[in-house]
C-alpha cells in the first residue's frame, strides 16, 4: 500500500457546528468513535476522530470502529470449503445492532456465503464444511445450547427472488409465529400479522385481501410480504441477501426506505452487488473478494476514501 | 492511493481527462495573462492590457463549460472515492484560477492609469513577485495533473515568500508616498496591483490544498501562518 | 457505421437463394407436421378399432342384470358383479398398502437420507423394481403369501398385498420425481423462518408435491386395476359364484374375469366378455378422469 502522500496529521481543535447538522450525521453514520488515551469526544465531535491511516493496517479492522459496544453477532476467521475449494478466507467481522452493515464485491467474492454462515444456512449444502467462530450475543451459534430452528428464528433471512409460501397472505406472515409458539390466540396471532405486515409497508395495500394468494401479488409487494414474515418470528438480526435484484427501480426504493425504518429495531445486515445502494442503505460496509475480507469501515469513508487500493479500484468501476 | 489502471467503462476515463485538461487549459491561460499583465506595467504597453482584458472573457468561457462538465460526470457516473474528489477538486480549482484571471485582469486595468512619468522605484519589485506567484500557479495545477501532493504542500510554502515580498512593496510604497504627496494617486494603483498578486499567492494555496485533498483524502490541516498585515 | 446499408440489407434478404431456402424449410415444416398427424392418427385407429370391435360386440350385454349378478356356468346368467367387487376390494387393499409405504419412503430418500452408495443402491433396485414383469410379482405372491404365509387362496388380500408390492416402486418414484420439482426457494424460505426439517416437508413440500404424487399413484392404481397375470398365479382364477363379503373371501376381479371368459367354449359367452371389456375400459376411464381432476384440484401455481 502506497503511504507516502498521508502525513501523520496534528489532531485538529474540533469548531464546533450547529447540533442538528451533526446529530442527523451522527444518526447517518452510527455511533460516534471511542478513541482510548483522548478525552471522550463529545457528541458534537462524531466525524473528528483520528484519521483512518493513523491506526491500525490490518485490513478487517475499522480504525477502531464502534469500540466501546458489544456486536449483535460476530464472526472470527470463519472460513468456508466447498469440498476441497475454501470458498472463504479467514473472515472476521462485527455486526451491531441499530445499523446496516452492507457486503460488497464482485461475484463470486463470498458474501453471500458469508452471509447464510450467520444463520446456519450453510448446513444445507452436504459439501458445506464452515470453521471458525460465529457469534449471536456471545455465543456460539454451532454450540449444542444453541438450536439451529431457534437461531433461524432470531436471525432471519430475505432472500433474492421473492419466495413467498404459496399460501394465502395471512398464512405466510403468520406461518412462523405458528410453529414457533409465540402466539397463544387466534387473535394474538392476528395482531402479529397485522403488526409484522405494517412495518413491511404492506399493511394498507393487503389488509383487506389477506386471504388471497401470496404469489398474486407484485414482485415489489412480494419481497415486502417476504419482509414482513420475516419480521413476524420477532428476530433480532434480519440478513438480506440481494433483496432488491429482481425488483424495477421504484419497489426497490420503496425496500430501502423500509431498510432505513426497520433499522432502528433489528441489526441488518445486506449483501448487494449494487454499490450505490450500499451507499444509499447501509452505516457500514464490507468490501469482499476473492473470497478474503479486504476492507471494512464506515460507509461514508469506504466510498470516499477507501485504504486498500482494491477497493478503490472496485467502487471506481476499475475493477477488471 | 494511486489511480491503477483505467476503468473498465473507457468513456469515463475519456470524461475525466477532459476534465483536468480544461483545468489545464485554464491555468495556462491565468498564467500568461499575470506574466503578460506585468510586463505590460512595467513597458507602459497599453493596448496589450487591453488585450488581457479581451482575453479575461475565455477564461470565464472555461470555467462556465468545467462546471457544466462536472456536473454532467457527476450526474452520469457517479464517481466515488478518488474519482470523486478529483471532479469536487477540479469543479473548486476552475472557480479559482478563474479568480486568479481576474486579478490579472484587475492589474492590467491599472496600466493605462499610471502615468509614464519617470521611473517609480518600487515598480521594480513587481516583476519577481508576480514571477512568483505565477510560478505558484504553474507548479499548483502540475500538481493537480500529476496528483502529487507533496508538489501541493510544497507550493504551499512559498506562499510565505510572496507575502513578504507584499509586506516590503507595502512598506516601499508608504515611503514613496510619504516623500511625494504627488506619487500617492500611482502608488495607490501599485499597492492595488500587490495585494492582487498577493490574493494570486494566496488562491494557489487554496488550489494547493484541493489538490492535496484529492490526491489523499485527507485534508491540509495545517496552513503556514501569515504575517499580520495593517 | 454500419457494416451493412439499408439495400444491401434488402438485398441480401429477397434474394433468390435466400427466398428458395426460406421455402424450403417452410416445406420441411409441414412435411414433419404431416408426420406427426399421421402418427396420432394411426395409433388412434388402432384405438377406435379396439373400441368399435367391443362395443359392436358388447353393447348388447350391457343390461342391469349383468352389471348386478354374479358370475355362474349359464351365460344367460353370468354378470360381472363378482368381479367389480373382487377388483373394489383388491384396489382397496393395494391403496391402504401402497400408498403410505410409498409416500413416505419417497419421502424418507428425498428429504432424510444421506447421499451415499447404499442409498444410491437402492434407488436402483426401486427403478429396477418398477420395470420388473407383473408375473414376477405373481410367482413372489405365490411363494410368500401362499405357500409360506398361508393366506387364504384366491382372497382380496392376497391380490391386493400382491399388486401393492408391484403398485409400490411406482409411487415411490413418481413421489421422489415431485419432490424433486418443488424449488427450492420454498425450503429455503421455510427454512429461513426457523421450520425444521420435518416442517418444511410436511407443511410446504409435500402439499406442493401432492399433485405429482396422486398422479403417480392413480397412474399405478390404473395399471395394478388392470393387471391379469399376478392374479391368476395366485389363484384368482377359480370359479366363483358368490360375491365376496369381506377381503379373506375367495373372490376374481375383472380383468381374469374376461380372461375366464374368454377361454369358455359356448359362443354367448362372447357378448358378455366384450361387455365386460366395455364395463373395464368405462372404470379405468373413470378412473383416470379422476386422476385428472384430482391433480388439477391440488395443483398450486408457485
Amino acid at each position: 500500500m502506497d503511504m507516502k502522500e498521508k502525513m501523520p496529521i496534528t489532531p485538529v481543535t474540533p469548531v464546533p457546528t450547529p447540533s442538528v447538522a451533526i446529530a442527523a450525521e451522527a444518526r447517518e453514520d452510527g455511533p460516534s468513535t471511542v478513541e482510548p488515551g483522548q478525552p471522550e469526544p463529545s457528541k458534537l465531535d462524531a466525524e473528528v476522530a483520528a484519521p483512518a491511516i493513523a491506526v491500525s493496517r490490518e485490513a478487517n479492522a475499522g480504525p477502531q470502529l464502534d469500540t466501546g459496544r458489544d456486536p449483535k453477532m460476530s464472526a472470527n476467521d470463519v472460513s468456508v470449503f466447498y469440498g476441497e475449494k475454501k470458498a472463504l478466507k479467514d473472515v472476521s467481522i462485527r455486526i451491531y445492532e441499530d445499523l446496516v452493515t452492507a457486503f460488497i464485491g464482485p461475484s463470486g467474492c463470498g458474501k453471500s456465503t458469508f452471509l447464510r454462515c450467520l444463520n446456519r444456512m450453510n448446513d444445507t449444502i452436504p459439501s458445506a464444511r464452515v470453521q471458525g467462530r460465529i457469534e449471536l450475543d456471545g455465543e456460539d451459534i454451532t454450540s449444542p445450547a444453541m438450536d439451529v430452528v431457534q437461531l433461524r428464528a432470531r436471525v432471519g433471512m430475505v432472500f433474492q427472488k421473492p419466495n413467498p409460501f404459496p399460501k394465502s397472505i395471512y398464512e405466510n406472515v403468520a406461518y412462523g409465529p405458528r410453529i414457533h409458539g409465540l402466539s397463544s390466540s387466534r387473535s394474538e396471532l392476528d395482531g402479529i400479522v397485522e403488526k409484522s405486515l405494517k412495518r413491511a409497508g404492506l399493511w394498507e395495500e393487503v389488509k383487506d385481501r389477506l386471504q388471497e394468494s401470496g404469489t398474486a401479488l407484485s414482485g415489489g409487494q412480494q419481497q415486502r410480504l417476504c419482509i414482513a414474515r420475516a419480521i413476524a418470528v420477532d428476530p433480532e438480526v434480519i440478513l438480506m441477501d440481494e433483496p432488491c435484484s429482481a425488483l424495477d427501480p421504484i419497489a426497490t426504493a420503496k425496500i430501502e426506505e423500509l431498510i432505513h425504518e426497520l433499522r432502528g429495531r433489528y441489526a441488518i445486515a445486506i449483501v448487494t452487488h449494487n454499490m450505490q445502494q450500499a451507499a444509499r442503505v447501509s452505516q457500514r460496509t464490507a468490501f469482499f473478494h476473492l473470497g478474503e475480507l479486504v476492507e471494512y469501515g464506515k460507509t461514508s469513508e469506504i466510498f470516499t476514501n477507501p485504504r486498500q487500493q482494491r477497493t478503490q479500484d472496485y467502487i471506481t468501476g476499475r475493477y477488471g | 492511493m494511486q489511480q491503477a489502471s483505467g476503468h473498465t467503462l473507457k468513456a469515463f476515463d475519456e470524461d475525466i481527462e477532459r476534465l483536468r485538461a480544461l483545468i489545464s487549459q485554464m491555468g495556462g491561460l491565468a498564467e500568461h495573462a499575470i506574466s503578460e499583465a506585468m510586463r505590460c506595467l512595467v513597458q507602459r504597453d497599453t493596448e496589450g492590457a487591453a488585450q488581457i482584458v479581451q482575453d479575461d472573457k475565455k477564461l470565464d468561457a472555461l470555467e462556465i463549460e468545467t462546471e457544466r462538465r462536472a456536473v454532467q460526470l457527476i450526474a452520469l457516473r457517479a464517481p466515488m472515492a478518488g474519482d470523486l474528489r478529483d471532479v469536487v477538486a477540479a469543479l473548486k480549482i476552475s472557480g479559482v484560477v478563474e479568480r486568479i484571471g481576474d486579478y490579472a485582469k484587475n492589474i492590467a486595468k491599472r496600466v493605462p492609469l499610471i502615468e509614464s512619468a519617470g521611473r517609480i522605484e518600487p515598480l521594480s519589485l513587481l516583476p519577481e513577485m508576480a514571477r512568483l506567484a505565477s510560478g505558484m500557479v504553474h507548479d499548483v495545477l502540475d500538481a493537480f495533473v500529476e496528483r502529487d501532493a507533496q508538489a501541493a504542500l510544497s507550493v504551499c510554502e512559498r506562499d510565505e515568500a510572496v507575502d513578504d515580498f507584499y509586506d516590503s512593496i507595502f512598506r516601499a510604497l508608504l515611503t514613496h508616498m510619504m516623500e511625494n504627496p504627488h506619487n500617492i494617486g500611482q502608488s495607490a494603483h501599485l499597492l492595488f496591483v500587490a495585494k492582487n498578486l498577493e490574493r494570486v499567492g494566496d488562491h494557489a494555496t487554496n488550489i494547493a490544498e484541493m489538490v492535496y485533498y484529492a490526491a489523499t483524502g485527507i485534508h491540509m490541516a495545517d496552513r503556514p501562518g501569515k504575517s499580520p498585515r495593517l | 457505421m454500419n457494416s451493412v446499408t439499408a439495400d444491401d440489407a434488402i438485398t441480401r434478404w429477397t434474394g433468390e437463394a435466400m427466398q428458395n431456402r426460406l421455402r424450403r424449410r417452410y416445406r420441411s415444416e409441414r412435411m414433419f407436421k404431416l408426420l406427426g398427424f399421421l402418427a396420432v392418427a394411426i395409433s388412434l385407429a388402432f384405438l377406435a378399432f379396439l373400441l368399435v370391435t367391443m362395443i359392436w360386440r358388447g353393447a348388447g350385454g350391457l343390461t342391469m342384470d349383468f352389471l348386478q349378478a354374479s358370475d355362474s356356468t349359464d351365460p344367460a346368467m353370468a354378470g360381472v358383479w363378482g368381479a367389480l367387487k373382487g377388483s373394489f376390494l383388491t384396489i382397496i387393499v393395494t391403496m391402504v398398502l401402497a400408498f403410505p409405504i410409498g409416500v413416505l419412503s419417497a419421502i424418507y430418500l428425498e428429504e432424510f437420507a444421506p447421499r451415499n452408495r447404499w442409498t444410491d443402491l437402492i434407488e436402483v433396485s426401486i427403478n429396477n423394481l418398477a420395470a420388473v414383469p407383473s408375473i414376477i410379482f405373481g410367482l413372489l405372491g405365490l411363494a410368500v403369501f401362499l405357500n409360506f404365509m398361508h393366506l387364504p387362496r384366491s382372497a382380496a388380500l392376497v391380490g391386493g398385498l400382491t399388486l401393492a408390492l408391484m403398485t409400490m416402486p411406482v409411487i415411490v418414484i413418481a413421489g421422489r420425481n415431485a419432490i424433486t420439482s418443488v424449488p427450492p426457494s420454498i425450503r429455503e424460505a421455510a427454512l429461513g423462518v426457523g421450520a425444521s426439517q420435518m416442517q418444511v416437508v410436511f407443511h410446504h413440500v409435500l402439499p406442493l408435491a401432492l399433485p405429482g404424487i396422486l398422479t403417480g399413484t392413480i397412474i399405478g392404481m390404473a395399471r395394478a386395476l388392470g393387471e391379469t397375470a399376478p392374479l391368476l398365479m395366485i389363484g384368482m382364477r377359480a370359479f366363483v359364484a358368490t360375491p365376496p363379503s369381506g377381503i379373506s373371501d375367495p373372490a376374481t376381479v375383472l380383468p381374469v374375469q374376461i380372461f375366464l371368459w374368454s377361454d369358455e367354449v359356448d359362443r354367448a359367452f362372447v357378448e358378455k366378455t366384450s361387455a365386460a371389456i366395455i364395463v373395464l375400459l368405462l372404470f379405468m376411464l373413470l378412473m383416470n378422469g379422476l386422476a385428472i381432476y384430482l391433480r388439477n384440484r391440488f395443483e398450486r401455481r408457485w
